[in-house]
């Protein structure tokens, strides 16, 4: 009698283990392909438990939602997208150490995948800069950059003296890459916003108390790049004009730079903005 | 004639009590410098944020470098908004600029070392300096490392400098929020990190790459932090 409970109640409980375990397994993968960054990261409690944190009173965007574990505080986006995060004050010491560039880049992109589960560095643009050997900071840039070299934004990382990272900001935008209608009408080509940048400084440096040497353009180093700006939904120019002479008076000068952006459909100036 | 010479003496113990007392309860002194050009930038606001943490603040335009550096071994905080080059505060108010090193040679130099490197107190009074200008963080082999200088060489407890050239717009918003942040009783690493997390929000990644914003370095004490009002070491 108790030999056919048994089997009766295991019949009955095997099966019942299996459809269980199917249902968990498939709500399980459910949540996987839909959950957010945010909830990934919740879930996987990298730095202990995340907890919903009141936005401090001067935070700048206050849309965001604010989490926080045992290590970092991270800005949130309506929807659940990771923007930023920022080492706490009482974290943790892991192990204080410095980074060989090899590794930084190494910590930074195990660091991007933890808040970017969808990340591949295939599809980025590497930039690594140390401040200087003896207190190897570093700073580490995954610029996201479309075949014609339009940037569509960039993940900044920064890697103190201690080999932790201690901030973090993703600012991209790779829905954007294949949007054509941004680049169909863009009539300002490299060599034109230049021209439209110098003229912009030549006009500026009129309207100051000393003289601005632009015609020396050997001297000068110029960059300018074409990148998506959010702020204007549009594709933009940003140029960079360093080691500019600006003669102060007789016994004085010094070197300037200037950033100007330049809208590529129009050519209209966006901003001027000198060094200091 | 002997009563006279009482209410003198009680006169001159009341004034050494009332100095004295000043003296003793004296807030520490922050000074906040900044330059017609290249213009006000955050100097203003880091000044505000100073005051409601508790310094004596004090702001100036145009100061002279010799000026500038009579100043810096009573201050506890220093605020520097002009231009910059490697080991320089431009000060271009005049021709005279403020360097790490001493450079007989330069007429127009006065320099940290020549005032400060000889004396027993240095700049041990400095808790915090922030050299908002370009190449603040930067090594020339005449004129220095004003940060490290500062702070390895001169006993204050914090600089922070930026070892690139800065675009000023972007730089002007930073210092803004640096001491804001500071304000909210944070470290001084913890202040430059929100700021330029702060940065990112308000330019977008691609003018804070150009601005280099990012080069801002700290040196010496990073933990250190400027709430309640205090000296350095």
């Amino acid at each position: 009698m108790r030999a056919k409970t048994l089997k009766a109640s295991i019949c009955f409980i095997i099966p019942l283990l299996i459809v269980g375990a199917f249902i968990l397994h498939t709500a399980g993968a459910d949540t996987g392909a839909e959950a957010e960054p945010i909830d990934l990261l919740k879930s996987k409690q990298l730095y202990g438990p995340l907890k919903l944190v009141e936005p401090h009173e001067i935070d700048v965007n206050k849309d965001l939602t604010y989490y926080e574990d045992n290590n970092y505080r991270y800005s949130v986006q309506e929807g659940g997208k990771i923007l930023s995060l920022i080492r706490l004050a009482n974290a943790p010491v892991s192990s204080e150490k410095a980074l060989t560039r090899e590794q930084a880049v190494a910590v930074t992109e195990k660091m991007i995948t933890n808040i970017l589960p969808e990340f591949n560095s295939s599809s980025y643009d590497v930039i690594v800069e140390q401040s200087d050997g003896e207190d190897t900071p570093w700073r580490v840039f995954h610029r996201l950059i479309n075949e014609k070299g339009i940037i569509f934004g960039q993940i900044s990382t920064f890697i103190d003296r201690d080999g932790e990272v201690w901030m973090l900001s993703a600012d991209i935008y790779p829905e954007k890459i294949d949007d054509n209608s941004l680049q169909k009408n863009n009539m300002v080509i490299e060599e034109k916003a230049i021209a439209i940048a110098y003229q912009a400084v030549e006009g500026w440096a009129g309207e100051q108390d000393f003289a601005l040497n632009t015609e020396d353009k050997e001297s000068h180093t110029v960059t300018a790049s074409q990148y998506y700006d959010a702020d204007y939904s549009s594709i933009c120019w940003i140029v960079h004009i360093e080691n500019v002479e600006k003669i102060i008076n007789p016994q004085k000068a010094l070197h300037q730079s200037f950033l100007v952006t330049i809208n590529a459909q129009t050519g209209e100036v966006l901003n001027l903005s000198p060094s200091r | 004639m002997k009563a006279l010479g009482k209410i003198f003496l009680c006169f001159l113990t009341f004034c050494v009590i009332v100095v004295g007392g000043r003296q003793v309860n004296a807030a520490p002194l922050s000074e906040t410098y900044w330059y017609d050009d290249p213009g006000e930038g955050g100097a203003y606001t880091i000044n505000y944020h100073l005051g409601k943490m508790g310094y004596e603040k004090q702001i100036y335009c145009n100061s002279g470098a010799y000026y500038v550096r009579s100043r810096m071994d009573q201050d506890a905080v220093l605020a520097y908004v002009g231009h910059g080059s490697p080991g320089v505060l431009e000060c271009t108010s005049s021709n005279y600029y403020l360097s790490a090193y001493n450079v007989p040679s330069d007429p127009y130099n006065y320099s940290l070392e020549y005032k400060f490197a000889g004396t027993t107190n240095k700049l041990k009074n400095i808790r915090f300096a922030y050299y908002g200008a370009c190449y603040s963080d930067a090594y020339s082999s005449t004129y220095g490392r004003l940060t490290t200088y500062t702070t390895n060489t001169l006993n204050a407890l914090t600089a922070l400098g930026f070892y690139d050239a800065i675009d000023n717009t972007v730089a002007t918003y930073f210092e803004e929020r640096l001491f804001a942040w500071l304000d909210t009783t944070i470290s001084v690493q913890a202040a430059r990190d929100n700021a330029l997390n702060d940065c990112y929000t308000r330019f977008g990644s691609t003018i804070v790459f150009y601005s280099n914003i990012w080069t801002a370095n700290i040196t010496g004490d990073v933990t250190t932090e400027l709430e309640p009002a205090a000296y350095g070491q």
